[in-house]
């Protein structure tokens, strides 16, 4: 029951919405036929058919012919064979889309974008065609009004499908795409506002000599929102052109005309809004990547520092084994000393907090790190990675010192990044110290403001420096100087440094004995934009 | 020898480490202090005093091997027990060569400390004879193949790298290695070494084909 129930239901709400359009748009409308040059509803049946597929076609046909019927005064077998063309080559096309343009078809992308404007634009000719044509055979109609009543319809038609499928699959889709309301979408809208009212509310102004004043917002939300901002803002312009129009009862060829001139708004917004959607996936994609080979860094990084982990985690153990066979002693005493077996034993419970947490340090290193964006304070990361990288400090006898020097703003990173950033710096020093050989060695982290709003981390070691000839491949991939070594981990941090709007380089002046990296991160500025 | 007449000293940069020891041998009855670096302790010791140290290796600064070499450098005779998270076969190799009594590796239950410890504060000529003979009983029950192999092994060959210089496979070589271990009834590589250093340098060993 439940599929019929949902078919029912859905066929219901389409037909009301569909006749609802078909009133509120049923303007200027041509010598009192169901010709009028922006019909919506059209749209509104394509979204229909390509969302929940062309077999869909009769509830079109069917919710069209009760619009008809309920707004229009026109012959019944006109309406029922004008309302079957309609249906049944709209959903030809849809049909045509899918086949074309796969399950889904991805309108933000400019190729899929062209193929449905194009198919569209074939389909609302033929549906033209069909019904002028149906009028001269079925009533008098003045052969002199052929070509206006196909252009009026097919105007009508391609505007409101161009504009309002896209967003009804917008809407139809899950998760909901697109448009979230943000203080820029609504500076847009107002200055398309503003401009569609100085365009057409202005008597004293030519439309058409104005009409590129509405441009400059669609260019704008366009670029900024992608398509679906496009789309909403020419549907403003739009409207506020019908509302016009129609308030001033303008004269019918002249909205006509407004209504080519509005498609080519409609078509420069799409293209724009696509071709803009299809930059930023391509830039999420290279990020998303980055992150992929940021992990697979920190999985090598990882194993480096196991040894050190391993070793790390035995401490806590042994004192919880110590703490425990202290009290358990003083409990075998007599009398037996509870309350000092208690106090060890309570002991344990920091020293278990203790592995955890180095457990779970590692893990939170090595997990893929989604949207993990933060606004925080250099020293933090910096720490995390000292404390990280403490067990093999600890081992070659390194000691690691931070300065900071005064008071730092906070910087919006990708933490985890960071974090694998500063343990890669130290990770190549301590190598570099530990295979020089020689006594304890040093490093030392140094986080300071540069310029007015960056803040630079310097990373420098106490171990022998790098060849002049290294020095210069430093960065490519794949190059190392280590026999067991990847060669990826300072490629990686660059790329990752560089996403992050920042710069790290080897600075040879600095580099007295060892070695000294340096890496700057722009400082938050309290823009929420960042 | 009363526990209370002697101090042991316990030398680990970890407070969670040394201060859970120096309860663990408070509660045997142990005088126990701690030191949370190789220096604090040079600085405290001084000629004659009597007890045992249980020292880390690896630590910031002056490591625990360190602190062996400047030990015997002062002419100061106590017995080490070293205690480490790492157990690396050179390293081991180099605190026993230099006298250390042990080598254990974190975590050790109390009972391998607590005896160790008692044997390492008995020490006497005769326990080690009594050591050094039991060891030789043990490795005279090794085949010949076994002898090899415990020898690299001993010397910090991997499986691979002994199984390569013996000629067999790197399983074979591990078959080798757990009955190695289990006839000389070592508890750790740690052991096996200290087993391996201490007929090494007894003429003795010199029955070994």
């Amino acid at each position: 029951m439940r599929p019929y129930l949902a078919f029912g239901g859905r066929a219901v709400a389409f037909a009301v919405l569909y006749v609802l359009l078909d009133g509120l748009s049923f303007v200027h409308d041509f010598h009192g036929m169901a010709i009028t040059p922006w019909n919506p509803n059209s749209g509104l049946a394509v979204a229909f058919l390509l969302h929940f597929g062309p077999r869909h076609w009769p509830i079109v046909g069917g919710a069209a012919l009760i619009a008809d019927l309920s707004i229009r005064d026109m012959p019944l077998e006109l309406s029922v064979l004008g309302e079957l063309a309609f249906s049944v080559l709209y959903g030809a096309a849809s049909l045509i889309l899918l086949r074309r343009g796969g399950e889904r078809l991805a309108l933000a992308h400019p190729r899929d974008m062209a193929l449905f404007l194009f198919v569209v634009a074939a389909a609302s000719l033929l549906v033209a065609a069909s019904r002028a044509g149906l009028a001269v055979l079925l009533i008098p109609v003045d052969s002199a009004w052929v070509g206006g009543m196909v252009i009026r319809q097919w105007i009508g038609d391609m505007i409101g499908i161009a504009l309002v499928t896209p967003l009804a699959l917008l809407l139809l889709s899950r998760p909901r795409g697109g448009i979230r309301f943000t203080p820029t979408l609504a500076g847009q809208l107002a200055a398309m506002a503003a401009a569609a009212a100085i365009v057409f509310g202005w008597e004293a102004t030519d439309e058409f000599k104005f009409f590129y004043l509405l441009f400059i917002p669609l260019v704008w939300g366009a670029l900024t929102g992608g398509l679906p901002t496009a789309l909403v803002l020419v549907l403003v312009a739009q409207l506020g052109m019908i509302l016009a129009t129609s308030m001033r009862a303008m004269n019918d060829d002249k909205v006509v005309a407004l209504q080519f001139a509005m498609l080519t708004a409609v078509l420069t917004g799409s293209f724009l809004g696509a071709t803009a959607d299809a930059r930023r996936r391509a830039e999420l994609d290279a990020r998303e990547r980055l992150g992929d080979l940021a992990r697979l860094g920190r999985i090598y990084s990882t194993n480096e520092i196991a040894a050190g982990l391993a070793h790390e985690i035995k401490q806590p153990m042994l004192a919880i084994v110590n703490y425990v066979g202290a009290a358990v002693r003083l409990l075998e005493q007599s009398p037996p000393n509870v309350a000092e077996a208690l106090r060890l034993m309570r002991n344990t419970d920091t020293q278990v907090a203790r592995a955890d947490g180095i457990i779970r340090r590692m893990r939170d290193f090595v997990q893929k790190g989604e949207n993990r964006i933060r606004c925080l304070d250099i020293a933090e990361i910096v720490q995390e990675a000292m404390d990280l990288m403490l067990p093999l400090t600890r081992r070659h006898g390194i000691a690691v010192e931070f300065r900071k020097e005064g008071a730092l703003p906070p910087v919006v990173v990708d933490d985890i990044q960071i974090l694998q950033v500063v343990v890669n710096l130290l990770s190549n020093s301590i190598t570099a110290i530990a295979e020089a050989g020689g006594p304890a060695g040093t490093i030392s982290v140094a986080a300071r403001l540069a310029g007015r709003s960056s803040v630079e981390v310097a990373v420098s070691d106490s171990g022998p420096g790098l060849p002049e000839d290294v020095a210069d491949s430093l960065f490519q991939p794949f190059m190392t100087t280590r026999p067991e070594g990847v060669g990826i981990g300072l490629s990686i941090s660059k790329a990752i440094v560089e996403a992050h709007d920042g710069r790290l380089w080897y600075d040879r002046a600095a580099s007295g004995a060892g070695a000294t990296f340096r890496f700057t991160l722009p400082a938050d500025d309290g823009d929420d934009e960042v | 020898m009363m526990r209370s007449d002697v101090e042991i000293w316990i030398v680990d940069d970890d407070d969670a480490v040394r201060d859970s020891l120096a309860a663990l041998l408070a509660g045997e009855g142990y005088h126990a202090r701690g030191f949370a670096s190789a220096r604090e302790f040079l600085d405290f010791i001084g000629d004659g005093a009597r007890g045992c140290l249980i020292s880390d290796i690896r630590m910031p600064g002056l490591s625990g091997l360190d602190l062996q070499q400047r030990l015997l450098e002062s002419g100061i005779r106590i017995p080490i027990i070293f205690i480490t998270g790492h157990a690396d076969v050179p390293m081991a190799v180099r605190a026993l060569k230099g006298g250390a009594f042990d080598f254990l590796e974190k975590p050790f239950p109390n009972h391998v400390l607590l005896t160790c410890l008692a044997e390492a504060l008995a020490r006497s000529p005769v326990g080690d004879r009594e050591r050094i003979a039991g060891t030789l009983a043990r490795f005279a029950l090794l085949t010949e193949r076994e002898r090899q192999v415990m020898a690299l092994v001993v010397d910090g060959f991997t499986s691979k790298e002994a199984a390569r210089t013996l000629g067999i496979s790197p399983r074979t070589v591990d078959i080798h290695r757990t009955r190695v271990m289990e006839k000389m009834g070592a508890d750790g590589l740690a052991d096996l070494v200290r087993q391996a250093l201490l007929i090494n340098a007894e003429p003795a060993a010199s029955a070994n084909p």
